[in-house]
């Protein structure tokens, strides 16, 4: 598998090299395997050659990092007044450790499913009550609810298991 | 309330994200920094399809909409990638890497948005950045065709 991947890679190198694709559109659509990561010190892997490419003729060209989207300068930093902006009115749960994707609102029944520690809760809204409805043994990093809601993952953030009830 | 159906096991350093496919019967997991890995799941069986160890950061994936195969999108700083189980081995995973049009962008969080009206007609992905920037991609024609910079008053304009 690390052969395969790595001769893919290659290729893509060669490719890259020779014929630079002359816009995002000419860039190939087929999928590769991922290759097995041998981590050099420059650390720089995550950057593939055809990106590599890329920024090389932007640089080339003196065009910004946005050329390929606007050859224009539409795009500018506005202030916005602060009557404008949405503030926070409440705060429901807070984890206080790294976690993402840890809150789920149905508008349509009426609740949150959110996390904060170790625990996932339901909050109703219609009644303002809480229900604990899982407790891990470790701090919850996120979940993930299935379309049609009868399926729940839940994922801890340190060496643990994923676990779908 | 709640029914445990099945305690997956193979994060050795914890899971950073979840995402369930469409039809439930698969689940895809990402790993933290320490053990950047990506595993596909058999809801049912509780079984590993698949497994790869990514290359760069995952800061968020979603699921894209596709009744044949499950393919999913990936994105982390200066990566966006698109996943999806090797029809012919049913074994490996792949990927591909779609070079960003801004090399420096840390991308945050995507969304997917199945059919868009006129003019786009098309499924497209959202890719934010942590400078409030929004790109749009679709998978159909594998392009970026708008992007917005800053989500506040920003405008779009086409490619």
């Amino acid at each position: 598998m690390e052969e395969e991947g790595n001769q893919v890679e290659e290729e893509a190198v060669e490719q890259s090299e020779s014929d630079a694709p002359e816009s995002i559109k000419d860039i190939g659509t087929e999928f590769r395997l991922q290759a097995t990561p041998t981590f050099d010190t420059e650390g720089d892997l995550q950057i593939s050659q055809l990106s590599r490419s890329l920024m090389e003729k932007r640089a080339s060209l003196n065009r910004s990092v946005l050329s390929y989207m606007s050859e224009t300068e539409e795009f500018e930093d506005v202030d916005v007044p602060h009557n404008q902006c949405l503030e926070a009115e409440h705060i429901i749960g807070y984890n206080g450790e790294e976690a993402v994707k840890n809150l789920f609102w149905n508008e349509t029944e009426g609740w949150n499913l959110f996390t904060t520690k170790n625990k996932l809760i339901i909050e109703h809204l219609s009644t303002k009550t809480h229900t604990i409805v899982y407790t891990g043994k470790s701090n919850i990093s996120t979940f993930a609810l299935s379309e049609d809601k009868k399926l729940l993952a839940v994922g801890h953030g340190s060496p643990n298991t994923c676990e779908s009830a | 309330m709640i029914d445990e159906v099945n305690r997956l096991s193979c994060h050795a350093k914890g899971i950073s994200l979840l995402a369930f496919s469409h039809n439930s019967k698969q689940l895809v997991s990402v790993g933290t920094e320490d053990e950047p890995l990506i595993v596909v799941w058999d809801v049912e069986q509780g079984s590993v399809v698949t497994s790869t160890i990514n290359t760069g950061s995952v800061n968020d994936i979603s699921i894209l909409s596709n009744p044949d195969e499950l393919i999913f999108a990936t994105v982390g700083n200066q990566s966006f990638k698109m996943w999806k189980i090797d029809p012919e081995t049913m074994e490996d995973l792949l990927y591909l890497d779609i070079p960003l049009v801004d090399n420096e962008s840390n991308l945050t969080a995507i969304a997917s948005i199945n059919s868009m009206p006129a003019p786009y007609n098309c499924s497209i992905l959202l890719l934010g950045d942590s400078e409030g920037g929004i790109v749009v991609y679709t998978p159909e024609s594998n392009e970026f065709i708008a992007k917005i910079n800053k989500v506040v008053q920003g405008s779009i304009g086409l490619i």
